[in-house]
């Protein structure tokens, strides 16, 4: 079952209307739904309209296409190692997250071995994807800033004081190394080669603004 | 984000030094660090539930020891 936690603001296409998103703790079927009815047709089609360049669907990295999430929820279900959240807008999922808060804890030196909210999971519905929607602009911008908002607020819950982090899909390190401003710790070799992004608390605020 | 609901722990005193050098260590307040316990000997029960074992490595050594948790 999910909780209604607020609301949430996206901006939506040119020329930039804020729209109103509702932000949930949990992920239930419905959400499980949307990607079957509607993130997957679209991942399909934007992959066949660009299959003719081979370098270019590369470079999308839709790696995340292959995470199977009716197994994650039905595995970590009941465990109060982890939170999940959903954003939704014009009542159809735009992003899904993952929280753990349990079992990772801090690599920045200063706050080594320190608790954190490590985001296991965080995934964006197809249209709100900029590479993969030109030269149609993306439908949805702000799901990933609000999830990352939602995570350093899970954080200041649980008295870690905002600290988080995660591990980057390719597509993504240039936001969580440049727009987020958290920290990168560079490639991490147990961990599928992924590159590592770590936040300390003054990061978060300043990412929080 | 849930309300959370209240309730009073009676602790030795060394079971409260125990606790209170652990928050302090980790930075945690006391309340913090027994839902980390709560979360962490509910995951390791899961574990154990399916049949799995529990291993501590050394990191050196490689050597593993398991944990008999009952």
């Amino acid at each position: 079952m999910s909780e209604l936690v607020g609301k949430c603001l996206l901006k939506g296409v040119p020329p930039d209307d804020i729209v109103d998103a509702f932000l949930y703790e949990g992920i239930e079927e419905r959400h499980l739904e949307d990607l079957e009815q509607h993130w997957k047709p679209v991942f399909l089609e934007k992959s066949e309209e660009k299959k003719s360049n081979p370098s270019l669907i590369s470079s999308l990295h839709l790696e995340d296409l292959q995470w199977h999430w009716p197994s994650k929820i039905s595995d970590i279900d009941g465990q109060l190692s982890y939170r999940t959240f959903s954003i939704e807008c014009g009542s159809i999922t735009q992003g899904l997250m993952i929280i753990n808060i349990s079992s990772k804890r801090c690599r920045i030196e200063e706050q080594r071995n320190q608790h954190l909210a490590y985001i296991e999971y965080l995934a964006t519905a197809p249209w709100n994807r900029k590479p993969l929607m030109a030269p149609e602009p993306a439908r949805y911008r702000g799901v990933g800033k609000n999830m990352i908002a939602t995570a350093i607020q899970v954080s200041h819950e649980e008295g870690f004081n905002g600290r988080i982090g995660l591990h980057a899909l390719p597509q993504a390190e240039n936001y969580y190394g440049g727009y987020s401003g958290m920290a990168d710790l560079g490639i991490d070799g147990d961990c599928q080669n992924l590159r590592y992004f770590e936040m300390t608390p003054e990061l978060a605020k300043d990412f929080l603004g | 984000m849930e309300k959370k609901r209240t309730m009073t722990l009676n602790l030795s005193k060394v079971e409260m030094e125990v606790l209170e050098a652990l928050c302090h260590k980790k930075g945690l307040s006391k309340t913090a660090l027994i839902r980390q316990a709560l979360r962490l000997y509910q995951s390791v029960d899961v574990r154990l539930e399916k049949g799995e074992k529990l291993f501590i490595e050394d990191p050196i050594k490689k050597e593993k020891l398991e944990l008999v948790v009952i």
